[in-house]
């Protein structure tokens, strides 16, 4: 295993299950946090944070979502006092480069992947 | 009686005015003066006349002077041949006058020219003494005639004859007992008879003939001859003419034959016609006497001077106007008047005592000087005539008076010298002035007239002011002289064109009053006129200017001209003003200000900014001036108001008008319609919004191609991918139902995408007006088993009639929509309520769909409510496509949609669309 646990925000079943199983069978990563919007994200990353324990190694964040798109979620977690570093990539089916460039005001956002997602891209994220 | 002549002749007739002055100290003297024109009319004069005969002023003005005297003594023609030869000579004549009494009156008359005046007519003074008493006294003085001298020697009789040939006398002779009468041929002729036409003659033809009041008087003074109480008789007596006049006559006569017992037999005697008789030699004894008549009645001094021996006396009246008494004179000689006389007037007097005595005159006049007892030089008239001369026609005696007129040279000074001041403020005054006479003529005109109007003064007082009015200017200036003589107006001041003696036109400003003596009567106008034609030209022209610029500017029916004084108040309001608003100028000018045809919440409005601005109260008219008086002009967007009450919009360009001295005089306010360009202006705006608002969607739609459709191919490229690599059969099922599942959604989108192509491919689709209520109970049905389940309450305040302008298919769909998401996001806390109602806004209809539901937070989801693909509860089953679908059909219908909503209290979607009423 590479990487100890990995966080899925994003609300196509699709994308999460074949992305997950990526993982899985190159052994990439066994712990998977799946999230289908922002705003649940935001709620377990906040009760982390409270209780001190340690964040997913990796975060991979969608676009469109209901409730709290990525951008919110983006948002919300600048506001996060005390956060740790983390690791968090962009991945989403959108190439308008206008959401490339938006992706990259936040300082938070490592790149940004443009689905599909491959397992060489997903080996090249957790090096 | 010679001063009122002098003083009538030294005063300019523009002083005429001053006549009835004159005319009060002239009824002091007891004589008749009066002006006379060559035709004998007379129309001044003093109360004298109204004395003596008897008739008013107004009726003597009425009659020609000539038929007020009787021509007994063939005088009318002398007089009529005097007046019209316009001589200076003098003329005095005593004849009978004509009165309303039945008293014979006698007159002495005195014509003399008044010369100095600048007139085509000739004016006479004419002054009037009674003479009546004198001319009895002369007729005594028959007693010199040798002709009744009744002597009866035949010499006697023989001369007698002569005498009565000579004194051209009728005689008649009576045989008192046969009663036989002769006449001769001249007794007739006085009645104007021949000897022929009164045959047969007897006493009874005298009876006839003579005034019945008269007979009986010259009967009994016969009787008293008879009874040789007298030795003959004399009377006058009137006479019954062939033409039907009484006529007068001397009649005398005395008894020559005495029968025996002494009673009369035969009687002669003399008709004289009295007034054809006139020897000369009598002639002075008769002014001498009329003088002394005279000279009681008017306090004359009077003087008689033996020219000869230098023997001299005075009346006591002579000393009284030096302030002495005779008695303090004494010794008197013609050395005493020489004492009094002043130095420098004795050149003068013995100048024109030379010329009586030479006979160059008839009468001696001077007015002179004469010390006054108290030191002052008093003024005399001093009147004289040579009564007597001697055989080798030296002068004899000389016979004079003297009227004090210190008080009347005084008078005659001050006159004269208002008469000069007047003269002055007339000849020298700026602008032009001018006596004009009720004819029309120029009496007087200064030289600003002479000037103005190209002529010499003398050439001006040849015409009327009528010849040289330009003709369009005649006829009110005319009326308005018409009102100043009835007395409607006392004066009238007129823009007028005078012809000048170029030719040319020029303007000047006339303005006329009416002078009128003390009977109120018009005697002449007084005009003043200023040259105002560079000042009318200047108008025309800027007139002129005007009209073409009113002209090009008339010709727009969208451009309204309206000029305003300073105040405000419109002077002017163009054609296109008129068309533009309904109002006419006459409405308005001189009567509003453009208030009434603004807005007044905008001026209010303008005012406050301006009063921000220029950090003071600006209100009212100001509004709109104020800045044009800083910087001359001002262009802004207003809405004029129509007569009507409707409103349109307008540029207004508001210029100051200011005259050569940069004064501003008033306001010009010129406005366009713009309302076209509004129009425009609205379109191209909506047109812009309708473009960008089709740019984000076609932008929107891209994203949305190609996210979702990229988001689907990429989800089968992973599936494909990892069934590559899957080991376990269990999850390449799993994986083999993701592909299909992912292939129903791709096949969703394609169709999502289709139909929002569709709707937006068919803006402009035609609209027919939709029942609404209807349309929305439909909508219900449909969910009815979902509302059932729910337990929904929906309630449907819709008016059964209200009608918009809509497609049915996706007001269906619309309402659907909003339905079954009300009932969707209702609250779990709560029994969901949604109220769907309306209002009618001008042309549009508000739709409400307000529910009790979660709410949705608008400050954080306003931008993606409506955009396709956007969900927000977290619901499995949302799509986010039923709201992107709504949105662009409601705007296909030309429509909106807009969203109020509280998180946990309900959503309020508001729909407005166009009212089909």
């Amino acid at each position: 295993m590479q990487i100890k646990n990995v966080a899925i925000i994003d609300d196509d079943p699709i994308f999460v299950m074949i992305a997950k199983r990526i993982f899985e069978v190159n052994q990439l990563c066994d712990e998977f946090h799946l999230f289908k919007n922002g705003q649940l994200a935001l709620d377990f990353i906040l009760e982390k944070v409270n209780q001190q324990q340690t964040l997913p190694e990796l975060f991979l964040l969608d676009i469109n979502m209901p409730v709290m798109d990525g951008w919110e979620f983006l948002d919300a977690l600048e506001q996060i006092e005390n956060l740790p570093p983390i690791k968090l990539f962009m991945v989403t089916s959108s190439i308008d480069p206008k959401d490339q460039e938006r992706a990259r005001q936040y300082k938070l956002v490592k790149d940004f992947v443009v689905k599909p997602i491959t397992l060489e891209a997903i080996q090249k994220l957790i090096d | 009686m010679k001063l009122k002549t002098f003083t009538m002749q030294t005063l300019s007739k523009t002083t005429v005015e001053l006549f009835q002055h004159e005319c009060n100290i002239i009824e002091l003297l007891s004589v008749g003066i009066g002006i006379i024109d060559s035709k004998g009319n007379l129309f001044r004069m003093n109360n004298y006349f109204e004395r003596i005969f008897h008739r008013t002023k107004a009726e003597l003005e009425k009659v020609n002077f000539l038929d007020l005297i009787s021509d007994e003594l063939n005088q009318k023609k002398q007089i009529h041949e005097f007046l019209q030869s316009g001589s200076e000579e003098k003329i005095e004549l005593d004849l009978i006058l004509h009165t309303q009494s039945s008293t014979k009156l006698w007159g002495h008359l005195i014509f003399q020219k008044i010369t100095n005046l600048e007139e085509d007519e000739s004016f006479y003074v004419l002054q009037i003494t009674d003479i009546t008493n004198l001319k009895e006294r002369e007729i005594s003085k028959f007693d010199s005639y040798q002709a009744f001298n009744f002597k009866q020697n035949a010499e006697e009789k023989e001369k007698l004859k002569n005498l009565i040939k000579v004194a051209n006398a009728g005689t008649w002779e009576w045989n008192v007992q046969s009663g036989e009468v002769f006449f001769n041929e001249r007794w007739a002729e006085i009645l104007g008879y021949t000897l022929e036409e009164l045959q047969p003659i007897s006493f009874q033809t005298w009876v006839n003939l003579v005034h019945p009041e008269d007979n009986e008087r010259i009967t009994r003074k016969i009787q008293d001859c008879f009874d040789q109480k007298t030795e003959y008789f004399e009377d006058e007596a009137r006479m019954r003419h062939k033409n039907g006049n009484w006529v007068w006559v001397l009649d005398r006569g005395k008894v020559i034959e005495w029968t025996n017992d002494q009673k009369p037999l035969r009687m002669i005697g003399a008709h004289l016609d009295i007034h054809t008789q006139k020897a000369q030699s009598e002639i002075h004894n008769l002014q001498k006497a009329k003088l002394e008549n005279i000279i009681i009645g008017a306090n004359y001094g009077t003087w008689e001077w033996n020219v000869q021996t230098g023997e001299t006396k005075f009346n006591e009246r002579w000393a009284e106007i030096i302030g002495y008494t005779l008695e303090e004179l004494q010794p008197i000689s013609v050395e005493t008047w020489l004492h009094f006389a002043h130095p420098d007037d004795l050149i003068e007097s013995g100048k024109r005592l030379q010329d009586c005595f030479d006979k160059k005159t008839e009468y001696y006049s001077f007015e002179s000087r004469m010390k006054h007892k108290n030191g002052d030089w008093i003024w005399v008239l001093d009147r004289g005539k040579v009564m007597e001369w001697t055989e080798d026609g030296k002068p004899l005696t000389m016979y004079g008076t003297h009227l004090d007129i210190t008080e009347l040279k005084r008078n005659e000074f001050e006159m004269a010298k208002s008469a000069q001041q007047f003269k002055n403020s007339f000849q020298y005054a700026v602008i032009g002035k001018a006596i004009v006479g009720l004819d029309g003529r120029w009496i007087e005109v200064n030289n600003q007239i002479a000037n103005f109007l190209g002529y010499q003064p003398n050439e001006l007082k040849n015409l009327t002011f009528q010849e040289i009015t330009y003709p369009d200017d005649l006829e009110s200036d005319l009326t308005k002289l018409k009102d100043l003589l009835a007395g409607k107006i006392t004066h009238y001041i007129i823009d007028k064109r005078y012809i000048h003696k170029s030719g040319r036109i020029v303007w000047g400003k006339l303005a006329v009053s009416l002078v009128r003596d003390e009977n109120n009567q018009p005697v002449h106008f007084v005009s003043q006129i200023s040259d105002i034609d560079e000042l009318k030209r200047t108008e025309q022209e800027l007139n002129i200017t005007l009209n073409q610029l009113q002209g090009v500017l008339e010709s727009s029916t969208h451009v309204s001209i309206i000029s305003t004084t300073t105040e405000g108040i419109i002077t002017s309001f163009n054609k296109g003003a008129e068309n533009l608003l309904g109002y006419s100028s006459e409405e308005l000018i001189g009567i509003h200000s453009p208030a009434l045809i603004h807005n007044l919440d905008e001026v209010l409005k303008r005012g406050e900014e301006l009063s921000e601005i220029y950090q003071q109260k600006i209100e009212g008219f100001e509004v709109f001036i104020h800045i044009p008086k800083i910087n001359e002009y001002e262009t802004k967007e207003w809405s004029y108001v129509r007569k009507d009450g409707s409103k349109f919009p307008v540029q207004l360009t508001v210029t100051a008008i200011k005259n050569k001295s940069s004064e501003i005089i008033g306001y010009l306010g010129i406005a366009t319609d713009i309302s076209e360009l509004k129009k425009a202006e609205h379109e191209l705006k909506y047109i812009l919004n309708l473009t960008n608002e089709q740019n984000d969607r076609l932008l929107n739609f891209a994203h949305i191609v190609s996210h979702n459709l990229r988001s689907h191919a990429s989800n089968f490229s992973m599936i494909l991918n990892a069934l590559e690599v899957e080991e376990e059969e269990s999850i390449k099922e799993d994986m083999t139902n993701m592909l299909r599942k992912a292939s129903n959604n791709l096949n969703e989108t394609v169709q999502n995408l289709n139909d929002v192509v569709l709707i937006n491919t068919q803006i402009g689709v035609a609209m027919e007006p939709i029942l609404v209520k209807d349309c929305i109970g439909k909508a219900i049905e449909n969910l009815n088993s979902q509302i059932k389940y729910e337990d929904a309450s929906i309630v449907n305040e819709i008016d059964p009639n209200l009608k918009v302008y809509g497609v049915k298919a996706y007001l269906d769909s619309v309402f659907l929509n909003l339905i079954s998401n009300s009932i969707k996001y209702r609250s779990k806390e709560r029994k969901p309520i949604l109220k769907i109602s309306s209002e009618i806004q001008e042309n549009r209809v508000q739709l409400y769909f307000e529910d009790n539901g979660l709410g949705i937070d608008t400050e954080r989801y306003k931008d993606k409510l409506f955009g396709m693909y956007k969900t927000f509860h977290g619901n499995e089953n949302a799509r986010g496509i039923g709201l992107f679908i709504t949105k662009n059909q409601i705007l296909a219908m030309k429509g909106q949609i807009d969203v109020e909503s509280k998180i946990n209290v309900g959503t309020k979607f508001i729909i407005s669309l166009d009212y089909a009423n």
